[in-house]
């Protein structure tokens, strides 16, 4: 039994001699390739791996190596896997597991006792030396050792009471853990803030909505009492310029969503890109996605970050394809729009503004009698990361055409909640290929179903990774579009695909609802003895 | 999306023109290629496919295709059924399940629920096939016979007395217009048997005691009374094989009851622990033979009795080997029963040498003690039920061995013991997949598994493969001639069926469940071209 016995000694030589070894803060800085130290690999937010040896060749022979199914009853994994010194850590709500990245067996499994709070996902950990940080439902912010998943803090970052939870995969920069808040339906302040890793004090809190009169943005509301309630979630995890020394955070829909009779303006800072200060948490600037939004299309999706050139210039550059169905590339050293097109074709707004930010057209805002809006609720794109290819230069995003009905139901001058709601119709899911240089379609894959969306992960072998809506793991030619291969993995894909070599071999890991798949690029059996 | 939507295209053609396909019986008695139409695979149970695409050379390229997780709603179930696989469409069952998934997608047909009244839910092992019905037998005692096309019944009949505790578990084999099937019962006094029905009706044709029914019967001198024998077991809980020239059907029996303790049933308790032919139109005995007289062990002498045309001392024969429960692999001639060879496949403790006819001789101190005696293998036994595979072309006897030490006691030293009796409580094992060389019956070369639960069925190819599970969850290919590991794959639970194989479409699959999941591999051609093709 050489060949197994060769590979289980690898795994438990994994396990004792690199599973407790530490992340070197170099790999957070670095394309990944042995690891995946953050949520989308590294702070650019690309999702795009250097490894090639499974290619558009090859991909055909693509191994099954492992399946680890989670068995807790905590619904998909959403979260992407940090792979670091050869163990994958991964999240469902409550649940952290250390799992061997080269067999798929457990290492440790942490299960958090909760008081409560909203279920709906985990994205994931981030990690810091030999430290582990996760977030949870009951409004926790938790650190664990990455060698053994045992608890070594745990800090309160909202007020569960007031229904705000966590569910954001924590981001080192430096010696700032930073971590977002969530609330569905939430009327009340959302913000973000900095943790020293070490100890869990807090370092700084920046609120994205005006907390009183006269504060930056503060014009943008009609009162005090609407501000304050005005929301705004940071439920997605930022991205980082080490040069520019900036974070860039994504701020999610008003408060109450649809109907927004109480809240006139353009509720500032809801629905926007963010750059703050990682060691203060100041604002250096913001660019508004959806100014007014009443379609609960919060601005959370991945703020990609370029360096590319724009108009024959060499830019830093940062892009979003948004909920509402604009695509947005930005400078990042100071926020001035480059460039905004619609990435699918929509109907809500008038045009855009001098900022480059949409103009809504009150027509499209909800109605009594309904109005026929396209995107739908879900969005033209949601949470699901994208990929940027520098190779390709192109950045690629699961897309949806979708119509839907949006109705006021609650008229009253000061709503509450939702106060409406939209009612879907047609629509259409594709994989879109943008230029970042003229927001053009460079192709598009329309996919035969209209199921589950999943993120994108593309690589140097050309191949970009997704799912199709109909349960497959695809892959397509990253050039073309033309899909390669395929899997029925029998559930959507649920989180972002991601990839990393050990021991020269190239691996592919993902999650299908309650279970992650491992695949591998093993070498032929040359010959026959 | 081109590749895609030819895949869809396919599979809406395959609904539409092949999913409604009925078996053609021919396919009955050829080795499998385009379908998997008995449990088997075809009716001599070696589990050898001639299919060559998926080889050795190539193993490590084999690609997932598809999963498909079982929904029973929440109660769950192991896939110990090997699916069957005819015109495109795979068949197979959890206990009071049947799905039809197409065999190119893993995509669901249909999915029939029965109603279960009860019973016995510990496996199902299949369906059977005949024309364009399918049948499954079901906890609480039913024969049930469905459409192949939308999964609808055709007819059920009663197969078992619930009441007694009986259970059916076994799928039954189609042959000729016999529609045969077993019974099932755990621990239980009541009489084993096999039936055959009217495919087309479900009218009973014929019923086999494998237990004698009363004192002067054939077998009644090896049991102490008539009551004894009528609550003697010898349960029928594993699918047959069939020798089609010789007509032929060959059952194998369950343990003898009360299963550890033994006052009561002195003798050798024929027809359980034995390997049975009867005559398929009939259901006559043409000859037995007994894997473990007298047994104490809970042994079931129901490991496949696999049908092998080969040579023994230069002579082509036609020959039927079993490797049992109890650690001996026994090779017999088909028609007559007559036995070739008996050896140990592990190395076992329990008897004191061979009798004449080459059945094992019980050693009386191995059996089980008030203060324990020391006994390999263990109630598990040196094999069980998953089953193993006879590749032509090696000319082996592949099958996951175990070798385990249990202390047995007994626990009711009546005169008239009832039930168990006794039990036993393991000791040290280790798991090993045997290559056995059917003429002598030595091990031509043996692969230690690390983990100690391999408990996984076998299936051979042409392409020099041997696929099977490492009881450490992996998925597993050996290189046939050698045992050399080649790939394996971690499907996060044990492999719990009999892998198998087909090809459609010129292309090659691989199906392995593992608990409530069907994986689908499949080997793809490799995209020599597409580099130039994509360029452009």
């Amino acid at each position: 039994m050489k060949l197994l016995r060769t590979f289980l000694v690898a795994g438990l030589l994994g396990a004792t001699l690199f599973a407790q070894g530490k992340l070197d803060p170099a790999k957070l800085q670095q394309p990944p390739t042995d690891s995946w130290p953050t949520y989308h690999g590294d702070y650019s937010g690309r999702r795009f791996s250097t490894l090639t040896k499974i290619n558009t060749t090859n991909i055909n022979s693509l191994s099954l190596a492992w399946v680890f199914r989670t068995s807790v009853n905590e619904g998909a994994i959403k979260s992407t896997p940090l792979v670091v010194n050869g163990v994958m850590y991964f999240t469902l709500p409550d649940h952290v597991w250390a799992i061997d990245a080269r067999t798929g067996r457990e290492i440790w499994h942490h299960a958090w006792q909760s008081i409560g709070g909203n279920h709906l996902g985990n994205r994931g950990v981030g990690v810091y030396r030999d430290l582990l940080f996760f977030e949870t439902p009951d409004c926790h912010l938790v650190a664990l050792n990455l060698k053994d998943g045992k608890e070594r803090w745990r800090k309160t970052i909202g007020e569960l009471d007031q229904f705000y939870y966590g569910s954001v995969a924590p981001v080192v920069v430096k010696n700032h853990l930073i971590a977002g808040i969530s609330g569905d339906d939430l009327d009340r302040s959302g913000y973000i803030q900095s943790h020293d890793p070490e100890t869990g004090e807090l370092q700084w809190r920046f609120y994205t909505v005006p907390q009183k009169k006269g504060d930056p943005g503060s014009e943008t509301w009609p009162n005090e009492d609407a501000m304050r309630a005005g929301a705004a979630m940071t439920w997605q995890p930022i991205t980082y310029d080490p040069e520019l020394n900036l974070i860039y955070v994504t701020t999610g829909n008003p408060h109450p969503v649809i109907a927004h009779k109480n809240r006139a303006g353009a509720n500032l800072f809801t629905e926007c890109i963010i750059a703050l200060n990682p060691d203060t948490g100041k604002m250096a600037w913001y660019f508004q996605v959806s100014p007014h939004d009443t379609h609960d299309w919060d601005a959370n999706e991945v703020p990609v970050l370029i360096d590319g050139e724009f108009n024959g210039q060499r830019r830093k550059l940062l892009v979003q394809a948004s909920r509402n169905g604009y695509f947005f590339v930005l400078d990042r050293a100071t926020g001035k729009n480059l460039l905004t097109t619609e990435f699918v074709k929509t109907n809500w707004s008038k045009g855009i503004d001098a900022k480059g930010q949409p103009i809504p057209n009150p027509a499209k805002e909800p109605q009594l009698d309904g109005t026929l809006t396209s995107p739908n609720q879900s969005g033209a794109t949601n949470w699901h990361p994208p990929s940027y290819n520098p190779i390709t230069r192109l950045f690629y995003v699961a897309a949806a055409r979708a119509y839907s009905v949006y109705y006021i139901f609650d008229p009253d001058d000061n709503p509450q909640g939702w106060g409406g709601t939209d009612r879907a119709g047609w629509s259409e899911m594709m994989l879109e290929a943008i230029d970042y240089q003229t927001g053009k379609i460079r192709w598009s894959h329309r996919w035969e179903g209209a199921g589950s969306r999943a993120g994108v992960l593309s690589t140097a072998g050309n191949l970009v990774f997704t799912d199709d809506g109909l349960n497959n793991l695809v892959a397509l030619d990253a050039r073309n579009g033309e899909p390669l291969w395929h899997v029925n993995l029998g559930a959507g894909v649920s989180n972002g695909p991601m990839t990393y070599e050990l021991d020269g071999s190239q691996y592919l890991v993902l999650a299908a609802g309650d279970t992650l798949y491992g695949f591998v690029m093993r070498d032929r059996v040359k010959s026959e003895k | 999306m081109k590749l895609i939507k030819t895949v869809l295209l396919v599979v809406i053609l395959t609904s539409a023109l092949y999913a409604q396909g009925s078996l053609d019986p021919a396919k009955l008695q050829q080795p499998p290629t385009d379908s998997w139409p008995t449990y088997h695979g075809d009716y001599s149970g070696r589990r050898f496919s001639p299919l060559t695409k998926i080889n050795t050379t190539n193993i490590n390229s084999v690609s997932l295709s598809w999963v498909y997780r079982v929904n029973t709603g929440g109660a769950g179930g192991s896939i110990k059924s090997t699916p069957l696989q005819i015109n495109g469409v795979l068949y197979f069952t959890v206990p009071d399940h049947v799905w039809a998934v197409d065999a190119r997608t893993g995509r669901e047909i249909w999915h029939h629920v029965w109603p279960s009244k009860g019973g016995e839910h510990i496996g199902n092992r299949g369906v059977g096939a005949s024309g364009n019905a399918l049948y499954f037998e079901t906890p609480d005692c039913n024969l049930v016979s469905l459409n192949l096309k939308d999964g609808k019944e055709r007819w059920h009949k009663s197969l078992c007395d619930l009441d007694q505790f009986y259970f059916g578990s076994t799928p039954p084999l189609v042959v000729k217009n016999h529609l045969i099937s077993g019974v099932s019962g755990d621990d239980l006094d009541r009489p084993g048997y096999v039936q055959s029905f009217d495919p087309e009706t479900g009218a009973l044709q014929w019923r086999w005691y494998v237990v004698p029914q009363k004192m002067g019967e054939p077998g009644s001198e090896t049991w102490p009374d008539e009551d004894a024998m009528k609550h003697g077991g010898g349960m029928t809980w594993q699918p047959f094989t069939y020798d089609p020239e010789l007509n032929l059907v060959y059952v194998t029996t369950g343990n003898p009851q009360p299963v550890i303790a033994h006052k009561n049933r002195a003798g050798a308790n024929l027809y359980t622990e034995s390997i049975v032919a009867l005559n398929a139109d009939t259901g006559k005995m043409v000859w037995y033979f007994q894997a473990s007289p007298h047994d104490t062990h809970d042994w079931d002498a129901t490991q496949v009795p696999v049908l092998i045309d080969g040579e023994i001392n230069g002579q082509r024969r036609k020959l039927i080997a079993q490797a049992s429960r109890n650690g001996y692999f026994f090779v017999l001639d088909r028609a007559t029963g007559k036995n070739l060879v008996t050896s140990e496949f592990v190395k076992t403790n329990w008897a004191k040498g061979l009798d004449a006819k080459g059945q094992p001789i019980p050693n009386p101190a191995k059996e089980p003690q008030l203060d324990g005696a020391l006994v390999s293998p263990n109630q598990y036994g040196a094999t069980n039920w998953p089953p193993p595979s006879f590749s032509p072309l090696t000319g082996l006897f592949y099958v996951n061995a175990i070798r385990a030490f249990s202390i047995y006691y007994i626990f009711d030293p009546d005169d008239n013991p009832q039930g168990w009796g006794g039990t036993d409580r393991g000791g040290w094992s280790e798991a090993m997949l045997q290559a056995i060389d059917y003429k002598t019956g030595k091990i031509r070369w043996s692969h230690k598994w690390e983990g100690t639960g391999a408990r996984a069925g076998v299936m051979t190819t042409a392409g020099n493969l041997v696929i099977t599970g490492d009881g450490l969850n992996n998925l597993v290919a050996l290189d046939a001639r050698n045992g050399e590991a080649l790939w394996h794959a971690n499907l996060g639970t044990n492999v719990s069926n009999g892998p198998i194989t087909y090809e459609l479409d010129g292309t090659q699959y691989l199906i392995v469940g593992a608990g409530d999941t069907l994986y689908g591999f499949v080997m793809l051609n490799r995209r020599g071209t597409e580099v130039s093709r994509a360029e452009k």
